[in-house]
């Protein structure tokens, strides 16, 4: 049994029938881990003694006949910036907390409920305040399918750790593409969940305007059990939605026959001519699954990302400006720099991007959505660049680099919208990934759009460099 | 502080302590006249009433 190609759900099964011990497949993974590190920078800590008790106690209560979670014995690994009972998250930062946090994050907590192990806390971006994976304070991660070049960020660890087969999969964050993007650049899944629809509690915050907590994985499916597992309203999270939370993973294999697909020409054309491609590519393999071609349009796709990063420069200016001016020396250069930028925003620019945003989404469902079910649009707009090209650390060219590189994900999070990353046939291409953005809680709907598309092209572990 | 330029704007009090270099001001200055033109082409055609908790109405309006 290979158990890195394993999915969350097959290992699950193997554990739960006694095919294989959660401590050898907990082992195994702690193992890969280490070799995956050692190539790829994608782990701040590792939870070894603990994984393996728990992996102990998870054998003796299957060997007892006990009732076990659905992920009973699995290993997982996690973006450093969760709370964890007793822990201090690094945040990918100098910068942490003082003390160690009192409880852990609530998803970790129903993650664990269900029997799941966390191994490690993983490499992300400083604070996850950068979209392709360098951090100039713990070291940039590498990618596992060609170690010259990115994996994208900010949950770069998590995309590293899944596409390596060290884990099935893992939680990160998302803010401006920080679920999607290094999910592509690995050649992974990840969900974007609707903003709201999963409690930031016990997160990190970035831009709470923006931020949402997802899953990353090889397979569809794995998405779909974390996201019935991790959705719904928390207390400790006011914002997050009432909304019952459906059975995501009963309801994947729903069919996918007559989903219209919004194709936008006019803005898919600023992408690199491969990516467009590729794309297209993608298209046709949802077409042979059943989904509709439509054409949409999105009116002024460069407003909405206008509005995004002045919410986010705005929100992260607040949060930090204390530790800016007292301790501006212990952050890295570029996520010191992009600081910066909004303090010099009018608050009365911030109130207009907050207040538009209900009209906005509203024209966007209306205009855009209104033929069709879901956008299918790139997640980058280029081919994989190497760690060099865009190591622009905090210089002139900054802004413009990583603006092309977050083009078509930062929108996606100022219109608050679900969006499912998967991989374009591998072929004799670098890795890389499109979205479907969906409609607001229609994660189900997608995901089994997602499980089609993986029939024609399951998910796969990057086992040349690792 | 600004470092090593002559006339150049002075920095917010929430920056007071922090250093910012001159070309970086540079960049970061016609950067946020850019996103502030968009603020207010956009803002210019919301309605006096459009609020900030339109966002989680129409979000939460899908499929009622």
């Amino acid at each position: 049994m290979d158990l890195k190609t394993l999915s969350a759900i097959e290992l699950a099964e193997a554990i739960r029938t006694r095919k294989v011990s959660s401590v050898e497949v907990v082992q195994d993974a702690l193992n890969r881990l280490k070799a995956v590190h050692e190539k790829c920078n994608a782990v701040v800590s590792t939870d070894t003694e603990e994984a393996l008790a728990a992996a102990k106690e998870i054998d003796a209560a299957i060997a007892s006949g006990a009732q076990v979670g659905p992920l009973a014995g699995v290993p997982l690994a996690h973006k450093d910036m969760f709370d964890r009972a007793g822990k201090i998250p690094s945040w990918g930062a100098r910068i942490r907390r003082e003390k160690p946090c009192n409880e852990d994050n609530p998803l970790l907590a129903r993650l664990k409920a269900a029997g799941s192990i966390q191994i490690a806390a993983l490499h992300m971006t400083e604070f996850a305040f950068g979209p392709t994976g360098h951090n100039y304070v713990i070291g940039h991660a590498r990618n596992p399918w060609d170690l010259s070049r990115i994996p994208g960020g900010s949950s770069s660890g998590s995309a590293i750790c899944v596409a390596a087969g060290v884990v099935p999969a893992a939680l990160g964050s998302d803010t401006a593409g920080s679920l999607r993007l290094p999910a592509a650049a690995c050649n992974v899944t990840s969900l974007k969940p609707t903003w709201s629809r999963v409690s930031r509690a016990g997160a990190m915050p970035l831009s709470p305007s923006l931020d949402c907590v997802g899953p990353i994985a090889r397979d569809v499916r794995d998405l779909a059990l974390i996201m019935s597992l991790i959705a719904g309203h928390d207390p400790r999270d006011g914002s997050s939605s009432r909304r019952p939370v459906p059975d995501y993973l009963g309801l994947i294999d729903q069919p996918v026959d007559g989903i219209r697909i919004g194709v936008d020409e006019r803005l898919i054309g600023e992408a690199h001519p491969e990516v467009q491609q590729r794309l297209e590519g993608a298209m046709k393999i949802l077409e042979r699954a059943g989904a509709k071609r439509v054409s949409v349009r999105f009116q002024d796709w460069r407003a909405l990302d206008h509005m995004g990063q002045i919410l986010q420069l705005c929100e992260v200016a607040s949060e930090h400006g204390p530790y800016l001016r007292k301790r501006g020396a212990d952050y890295g250069p570029q996520v010191r720099a992009r600081m910066e930028f909004g303090h010099f925003i009018p608050g009365s620019d911030y109130v207009t991007a907050l207040r538009a945003r209900g009209t906005i989404l509203s024209r966007v469902l209306t205009e855009t959505f209104g033929n069709c079910d879901m956008v299918i649009l790139p997640t980058f707009a280029d081919p994989l660049p190497t760690i060099d090209e865009l190591d622009v650390g905090g210089g002139p060219q900054l802004m413009a680099a990583l603006g092309r590189v977050i083009l078509y994900t930062r929108p996606v999070n100022y219109l608050g919208l679900p969006a499912l990353t998967l991989p374009y046939p591998r072929e004799s291409y670098l890795p890389n990934g499109f979205q479907i953005v969906g409609r607001p809680f229609d994660e189900a709907r997608m995901l089994a759009v997602g499980r089609a598309y993986q029939r024609e092209v399951p998910g796969e572990i990057a086992k040349e460099k690792c | 502080m600004v470092e090593s330029g002559t006339e150049a704007p002075k920095l917010p009090k929430s920056l007071e302590g922090h250093t910012i270099p001159k070309e970086r001001l540079d960049v970061v200055l016609p950067f946020v006249s850019m996103l502030s033109e968009t603020a207010v082409r956009i803002g210019d055609t919301l309605p006096l009433e459009a609020d900030p908790a339109d966002f989680v109405r129409v979000l939460e309006s899908e499929g009622e």
